[in-house]
């Protein structure tokens, strides 16, 4: 994949945005209507299994199923927010770690974000928005977990001295914790410190942050609880999740935290994982929870079944999915290819035979 | 491979066009309440009993075009209109003096004889309705009246079944898929299953009678076989595959009933009719495929190539569904004009059917969608009293069924919660002789 495409970072335009606002409500009243009667139209949750877009389902350029492709600047660990928070238009904006050339291997160094009007045909110039500029990041800024709440939006990212935050009111320019809201210590039951952040508005308004860290038995998955994003507060007195029997028998990473609202009203926590199997394949796993005043604090139940299962060769990692009114996308980032390590975010569908809106050409 | 490795549940069906839309337009414009009143050829459904209730040759021929609007969480599912031709004959003589009689009727679906529709578990879809009455139903009886007041009657039912092979042989090319060449071939034979019915009426008098009616349960079973044997190619490679699939599933189920019937003269023309049947819903097969999957590749050597270790074994979750007992109501009303003697007769009908779904909440894995049915039907009929005495009737059917809500108890469950709610409107006619 390497010299396949080369991301442009520079700012984020107004007129991009009017043309987004056009075309999301024109490619809206174009997939909405009710399509031929049929089993098509079976009932979906829309958190999964996804299926992998195929060729001509990704625009922008890139070559289907991969959302981002970046042979230098190695943009990953997309985090995805609904550019206006109606789920009946596709525009969106993804936040994408990545690093000013240097190999795979290297920690990210730059949060960019980019637009797409069609939920996943990310545009080819990207806007930087955040960069390493204090001592305890050490050099480093990655996985970014990003929520919206009051027209406010918060991003979580990983750093060398763990998890930090940072603020702003147009989603480009953006105000950091002079320290980490997340660090070593954080719970008891952890080893080192915490990576890979999922932040998440309750519907009440408090946050929650999921987190992976190391245990004695591998990768586990944390929880905590605030009220301002700084202080924090252990949920339980052990892992939210922890390797399992099944589809994460080694091991659970890179969480993504989701709110939805089922079809009848119940509000419900879902948590998208990196599953490590027995063998070490990874495949992306969901577990989630009633949100009602009984079970908010209670047990995250897993899915029996992988929500996407690439190649084991690939690694699939950090999942992120963002929901529209008729299918969810899945981001997540693999191995650009069986032979390299490059990374690079594909994306998927659910339900399987949602009507997507056209992708965008170049 | 996808399509054959998804058809691993088939839509199963509870019964067949006499049950679920009636049978004969007479028949259904009385709610399908007429197990004590039916001499014609219906009485080979409802009650053969009835049958040595006429004498002489009564032919009957209909049609009926049933419209389904069922819908989950807001959207038609597309669930097929039923209908299909119906016809038979009762003929009734004596035997050593004893009233005996013989029938047989049919209903033949106009979209084939026999179907099957195969869906992915946790599919959500209209278990009782969906493909339900698309299948050949055939049914032949004898009776026999062996004192003035008791016929007694019984025989055997026939419903089409499946059994089905295809092979897909050739090489798949997966770049470019249309220099794909590939053969495939369909085996299917199709068999019959049978099951008995037994009845008995008896007259009160003049002015009422009394059935009881068993029906035997009975299921299709679906037995598909499936085979994809060749090499694709993947940009100049070739690998040879073979792909294997056994399926036995059960597409259709009729569960076992018992009918009590009554029909009662209340005034001269009038009839009222009323039956409750027992449904033994508990004894439903679960639809999911029992199947064994096989899958074999051999790459050249150093093509990476890699192939699930593993086909898990579909297990088949109980599907639980409850016995239920269905009231129908039936009124016939003989109009009292023209004037005995006249050329022609009047007659108009009602009826009401309340099926209460056997189907349990589906909060867990299955979605065995369903609701409470509510059926009025309407209907009339005319008869020129004169030899063979012509008759045409019609019948007009709506069924309600109410908004139910799905809740689901996992919060992870991919299909989640829903409503469903639907309407049916059945129309059909009848012609019928009577050659005494």
């Amino acid at each position: 994949m390497k010299g396949k495409r080369v991301s442009k970072v520079t700012s984020l335009s107004g007129v991009n945005g009017l043309v987004m606002g056009i075309l999301s409500l024109s490619a809206a009243c174009a997939t909405l209507a009710d399509g031929h009667a049929g089993l098509d139209y079976a009932p979906s949750a829309r958190t999964g299994p996804f299926r992998v877009l195929g060729p001509g389902e990704v625009g922008s350029g890139r070559p289907a199923p991969f959302a981002m492709d970046d042979s230098h600047a190695l943009f990953r660990d997309a985090s995805v927010l609904d550019a206006d928070d109606d789920p009946t238009t596709f525009g969106v904006i993804g936040y994408f770690a990545g690093n000013v050339a240097v190999s795979a291997d290297a920690p990210p160094d730059r949060i960019v974000a980019f637009e797409a009007i069609d939920g996943r045909s990310f545009a080819v110039t990207g806007a930087e928005v955040l960069q390493p500029s204090l001592d305890w990041e050490a050099g480093t800024v990655g996985a970014p977990s990003v929520a919206r709440r009051d027209g406010e939006t918060w991003l979580f990212y990983a750093s060398a001295g763990g998890v930090g935050l940072a603020k702003s009111a147009d989603g480009q320019s953006f105000t950091k914790e002079p320290l980490p809201v997340v660090a070593e210590g954080v719970v008891p039951w952890g080893q080192g410190v915490p990576r890979s952040p999922g932040g998440v508005f309750l519907p009440d308004g408090s946050l929650r942050l999921f987190f992976e860290i190391d245990t004695a038995s591998g990768p586990a998955i944390g929880e905590l609880r605030s009220t301002d994003g700084v202080t924090w507060q252990p949920v339980g007195s052990g892992p939210a999740l922890r390797l399992g029997t099944g589809l994460d028998a080694n091991g659970v990473a890179s969480p993504d935290a989701r709110v939805r609202v089922s079809e009848e009203g119940r509000p419900i926590l879902d948590v998208y994982y990196t599953a490590i199997g027995a063998t070490g394949g990874h495949t992306v796993g969901l577990a989630s929870r009633f949100l009602d005043a009984k079970s908010v604090d209670g047990p995250l139940v897993k899915s029996s079944s992988s929500m996407l299962t690439p190649s084991p060769k690939l690694s699939i990692r950090e999942p992120c999915v963002v929901r529209f009114a008729t299918f969810s996308l899945l981001f997540a980032t693999e191995n650009a290819s069986k032979t390299s390590g490059d990374p690079a975010v594909i994306v998927g569908v659910a339900p399987a035979l949602a009507i997507i809106p056209p992708a965008l050409p170049l | 491979m996808a399509l054959v490795s998804t058809a691993l549940v088939a839509t199963s069906a509870d019964a067949h066009e006499p049950w679920a839309f009636g049978f004969g337009s007479r028949a259904a414009a009385m709610g399908g309440a007429v197990s004590a009143d039916a001499t014609d050829f219906s009485a080979n459904y409802y009650n053969p009993a009835g049958l040595a209730g006429d004498t002489g040759i009564r032919l009957s021929l209909g049609y009926t075009y049933n419209w389904q609007n069922l819908r989950i969480a807001g959207r038609d599912s597309g669930v097929d209109a039923v209908r299909g031709l119906v016809f038979g004959f009762a003929a009734g003589g004596k035997v050593g003096g004893i009233p005996v009689a013989l029938g047989i009727a049919t209903h033949l679906p106009d979209q084939g004889i026999s179907r099957v529709t195969a869906l992915r578990e946790g599919v959500a879809r209209w278990e009782l309705y969906d493909s339900r009455a698309s299948v050949l139903f055939l049914t032949a009886n004898v009776a026999i009246r062996p004192v003035h007041f008791l016929e007694l009657g019984g025989g055997v039912s026939f419903l089409a079944a499946t059994h089905g092979r295809f092979e897909i042989t050739g090489t798949a090319d997966v770049l470019t898929p249309f220099n794909s060449k590939l053969r495939h071939e369909v085996d299917a034979d199709l068999t019959s299953v049978r099951y008995p019915e037994v009845g008995m009426r008896v007259h009160l008098g003049e002015r009422a009678a009394l059935a009881l009616v068993y029906r035997h349960s009975t299921k299709l079973d679906l037995e598909l076989s499936a085979l994809l044997r060749g090499n694709v190619d993947f940009a100049g490679v070739q690998v040879p595959i073979v792909y294997t699939l056994s399926s036995k599933t059960v597409a259709a189920y009729l569960p076992a009933q018992l009918v009590f019937g009554t029909s009662l003269k209340v005034a001269d023309g009038l009839h009222v009719n009323g039956d409750i049947t027992y449904v033994h819903w508990s004894g439903y097969a679960s639809p999911t495929a029992r199947t064994a999957a096989k899958l074999a590749a051999t790459p050249p050597a150093g093509f990476d190539l890699e192939l699930p270790t593993e086909i898990k074994p579909t297990v088949p979750i109980p599907p639980r569904f409850e016995d239920r007992v269905v009231p129908r109501l039936g009124v016939e009303w003989a109009l009292p004009w023209p004037r005995p003697g006249a050329l022609f007769r009047f007659t108009v009908r009602g009826g009401y059917v309340f099926e209460k779904s056997p189907v349990p909440p589906q909060s867990g894995v299955t979605n065995f969608v369903d609701a409470d049915r509510h059926t009025l039907t309407l209907g009339g009929g005319i008869v020129l009293d004169r030899a063979p005495y012509p008759s045409l009737d019609l019948h007009f059917l709506h069924s309600w069924l109410p908004e139910r809500i799905t809740i689901k108890d996992n919060p992870a469950d991919p299909v989640g919660d829903y409503r469903q709610r639907g309407t049916m409107v059945g129309l059909g006619a009848t012609l019928g002789a009577a050659f005494r």
